[in-house]
């Protein structure tokens, strides 16, 4: 009879110390879960206000740049006028025209191609092979100036003596600026020979043999913007 | 009587064992749950923290923009002011022209800088790629002007591996190869040191090469003859 009764003690005090844990489990599992779900709305709507500022920011640098280009269309004109107004000026309008043609500050335009390259649609067994890296760009561009290209753009950015491409994560950084895929080089020069020479390059064969998308277009006339920031010189 | 007992128990330990079976299966989802939620959250907190990194970019480039826009209009003011003034006029063409040759390499410059010696390994000689590799690590660290074996580097240079040779303006050079780079200099030897840059790449290779530090640099400006532009309209 003792022993019954001590037994039933036991008892009672395991199953009292067993629901006492998953109470407390359970209440504090359903507190985190709580957190957790304020925590992620605060984090989605920080997110949210953020990506809604970037956006202005984006349209901004939209409208800053457009100005720019304005302003100093403006100015090359007024220097243009006052250079050929001026009597024995020649010489310097001549060398004007010379430097800011090689140093990439005037808008060009004529005959040249396009190229239109785009990472792998699916990813090869290495991801590295399926992506465009910053040495792929350079060595288009090496492989168009060895072709003879006479002015270069990458997304917009005119190639100049400083232009860098570089890979920062997702997104390529030229004149110091980034951009992401599709990635569109522009270059004025022999259509035909431009063309042939990255078709039968080394560099656009083997990312094309990684399906890395290139697409190559002839074109009898393409604008090639003007570099209009400031060169680090 | 005792079989009755005997059945109670059985019934108790099942009834026991499937709750604790029950508990345990609850316990391990809940445990996975809480990993998974640990991962989640710190994806996006990565997402969080790319997004504002970006955002901070956007915001110094619109500074740099506006900057930029400002300097050319006090530029277009002067200009309207010193019209008819002929020398303040030709002291503004003048600085304006010496920035653009200055871009294009159409002239000498000098200052501080590195000077870089790439040489052919016992086993591997120095090629165009890693040539060009160097000098955008270089230009992406600031380098103001670059040239090789004073060859200056302007927009359209060419790097390419031409038999024995390498070209570059449409001159044939070969190694050793001596780069020259204006820019500050400890921020451009940190570049090229730094973990899986240009010149671990080169030790790799046991490419040779040396690094120096030089107040006296001289970059010469680019042989006028190797520059084609009848191809080009200048827009009006």
């Amino acid at each position: 009879m003792q022993k019954q009764k001590m037994i039933k003690i036991e008892k009672a005090t395991l199953y009292f110390c067993v629901f006492l844990i998953l109470g407390i489990a359970i209440s504090v599992q359903f507190r985190s879960v709580t957190e957790i779900i304020n925590k992620n709305n605060s984090l989605k709507l920080q997110y949210e206000d953020i990506a809604a500022e970037l956006i202005v920011e984006k349209k901004k640098a939209e409208t800053l740049k457009s100005n720019l280009e304005t302003k100093l269309y403006k100015r090359d004109q007024m220097i243009q006028q006052t250079l050929e107004n001026r009597k024995g000026a020649e010489k310097l309008n001549e060398k004007w025209k010379y430097a800011m043609q090689l140093a990439g500050f005037y808008e060009n335009k004529g005959a040249g191609i396009e190229i239109t390259m785009n990472d792998a649609k699916e990813s090869a067994e290495n991801p590295k092979y399926s992506i465009i890296h910053d040495t792929d760009m350079l060595k288009i561009i090496n492989e168009l100036n060895v072709a003879g290209a006479k002015a270069i753009s990458i997304n917009g950015e005119r190639w100049i003596s400083s232009s860098e491409v570089i890979c920062t994560g997702p997104t390529i950084r030229v004149n110091k600026n980034r951009y992401s895929t599709p990635f569109v080089i522009r270059a004025v020069g022999d259509p035909k020979r431009l063309a042939f020479a990255l078709e039968d390059s080394f560099i656009v064969n083997e990312m094309r043999a990684f399906n890395i998308r290139i697409e190559i277009q002839k074109l009898d006339y393409l604008k090639i913007q003007k570099f209009s920031g400031k060169p680090t010189n | 009587m005792n079989k009755h007992i005997i059945k109670k128990l059985t019934f108790k330990n099942v009834s026991i064992t499937v709750v604790c079976i029950f508990l345990g299966i609850v316990l391990a989802w809940q445990f996975q749950s809480v990993r998974k939620n640990r991962i989640s959250d710190s994806f996006r907190n990565e997402r969080l923290e790319n997004i504002k990194d970006e955002l901070i970019r956007s915001k110094n480039n619109n500074d740099d923009l506006r900057k930029r826009n400002d300097e050319i209009e006090n530029q277009m003011r002067e200009m309207e002011k010193s019209s008819g003034n002929s020398t303040m006029e030709q002291e503004l063409i003048k600085k304006e022209l010496d920035f653009a040759r200055v871009t294009a390499g159409l002239v000498e410059v000098s200052g501080s800088g590195l000077l870089i010696t790439v040489d052919n390994g016992p086993k591997y000689s120095v090629d165009d790629g890693d040539l060009l590799l160097l000098i955008n690590e270089l230009k992406a660290s600031e380098a103001q002007a670059i040239s090789i074996n004073d060859q200056r580097l302007i927009a359209s240079t060419e790097i390419r591996e031409a038999g024995k040779y390498i070209s570059i303006n449409r001159q044939q050079i070969s190694a050793p190869f001596v780069v020259k780079a204006i820019a500050d200099p400890n921020k451009l030897e940190n570049a090229l040191r730094v973990i899986s840059g240009v010149l671990e790449r080169f030790d790799e290779f046991n490419i040779k090469y040396s690094v120096e530090k030089r107040n006296d640099i001289i970059i010469p400006k680019v042989d006028s003859s190797v520059i084609k532009t009848d191809l080009l309209k200048p827009k009006k």
